[in-house]
């Protein structure tokens, strides 16, 4: 898995500059993620690495770090 | 569940909590914010409110889901979402989906809908694997009316065709129609299905807006009824088709016919938002498609009157599609406190 192509994602979604995002970012640190922007990043990852997230196992995923672990659960 | 979040039902002693986040976060003049008569109206049902309530760790409301019930007395009916709010950039991006799974888990609803959602969540909707779009809006213009106050009709006015497949007729209750309406085969499947409480509580007993039913027959057998409401603005007034509750495939036509009840009356026109309706036999008769114009205005909101046409969407779990109209969920409501019940 390439970290960061997941970190691209969410770059390209939330309109960040490169470094601006960290592992442990999350919703309370960036403004323009919100629930609409989550919806997108999951849809792009999932594009992105071919894969379907169940709809139980991304309501507890909250951070970067947190998207990354999941996606690597999902294409290992 | 996440730790930080908990999310329940709402308690009767909720509300003002409820009514304090709508003012808070939603907006400041917000009916629902204000005016507990509504609130009750909408969302009381016996001793329980229809929110699901997401609190942080010091139990302060960061998420509300009000929903209305078209049966409470059953379970796995269908239900509107009214009203969904989240406190944005929590550290939760998913709390607003999560009050949705709650509704879905603990009240196991048949099929969910939701007319009046903003355009910003329709691709929320579309990933949890609802159906979305747009309600057409629809009108039929009085060739009669002699100066247009309220909206913008085309230039060349349609003729209003008289077949006469249906008759109309006014009825100050919907006891009869909801007798005959129980009884009629269509309605057993009917989606969404709302029971006879439902009805009378929605429109004979709303506390502000005084609505007109009309018995629709056809050779003497009963076919339906529709729900309608007087929209008054600058001296003019008009007719608004809220709801027709009917055989799916014969909507289209009695929404069409009914058109001709106004040629005789000093509505400026008639009008109808509504989804998922054969537009093949409808729009191309007695109405006009607002939704595909430029040039004709029929406004929705007269609070304060806005001249300029407004665009409705909605969603629904059924994948069928479901036929919705503006009478569905809170759509139709007042939006400022002083409104008083007038017809």
């Amino acid at each position: 898995m390439n970290v960061s192509s997941i970190i691209e994602v969410f770059n390209d979604i939330l309109d960040l500059e490169e470094g601006q995002l960290t592992p442990e970012s999350s919703p309370i640190d960036i403004d323009e993620w919100d629930s609409m922007a989550n919806v997108n990043i999951i849809v792009a990852l999932e594009e992105e690495f071919e894969i379907k997230f169940k709809l139980e196992d991304i309501l507890d995923v909250k951070t970067v770090n947190d998207f990354i672990n999941l996606v690597d659960s999902y294409t290992k | 569940m996440t730790k930080e979040f908990q999310i329940r039902m709402a308690k009767i002693e909720d509300r003002k909590h409820i009514m304090g986040f709508i003012k808070s976060y939603w907006l400041d003049s917000h009916i629902l914010a204000h005016d507990q008569i509504l609130f009750d109206f909408q969302h009381l049902e016996n001793d329980r409110l229809l929110f699901a309530i997401a609190l942080d760790l010091k139990d302060k409301i960061v998420g509300v889901l009000g929903y209305i019930s078209y049966d409470h007395l059953k379970a796995n009916q269908d239900i509107v979402m009214a009203l969904w709010k989240v406190i944005p950039n929590l550290s939760d991006p998913f709390l607003g989906v999560k009050l949705i799974h709650f509704i879905q888990e603990s009240v196991k609803p048949k099929f969910i809908h939701c007319v009046g959602i903003t355009k910003n969540t329709i691709g929320i909707y579309k990933y949890l694997g609802f159906n979305t779009g747009k309600l057409h809006h629809y009108a039929a213009f009085n060739k009669n009316c002699k100066k247009f106050k309220i909206a913008v009709p085309p230039a060349n006015l349609k003729s209003i065709n008289e077949s006469k497949s249906y008759i109309f007729t006014g009825t100050s209750s919907l006891a009869k129609s909801l007798d005959n309406l129980y009884i009629s085969s269509f309605y057993k499947k009917k989606i969404p299905y709302k029971s006879r409480d439902f009805f009378v509580k929605r429109y004979e007993n709303h506390p502000y807006f005084q609505y007109r039913f009309h018995e629709v027959t056809s050779e003497n057998f009963f076919k339906g009824f529709i729900v309608s409401r007087v929209i008054k603005y600058n001296g003019s007034h008009a007719l608004r088709i809220i709801e027709v509750v009917a055989e799916d495939d014969l909507i289209g036509d009695i929404i069409d016919e009914f058109a001709t009840t106004i040629s005789s009356s000093t509505f400026e026109y008639v009008d109808v938002y509504a989804s998922s309706i054969n537009n093949k036999t409808f729009a191309i008769k007695n109405f006009e498609d607002i939704s595909s114009s430029n040039d004709i205005i029929v406004p929705d909101h007269f609070e304060p009157y806005e001249k300029k046409n407004i665009d409705i969407h909605f969603m629904t779990s059924n994948k069928q599609g479901t036929i919705l109209f503006k009478g569905d969920g809170d759509q139709d409501r007042p939006s400022i406190k002083s409104i008083t019940k007038s017809i």
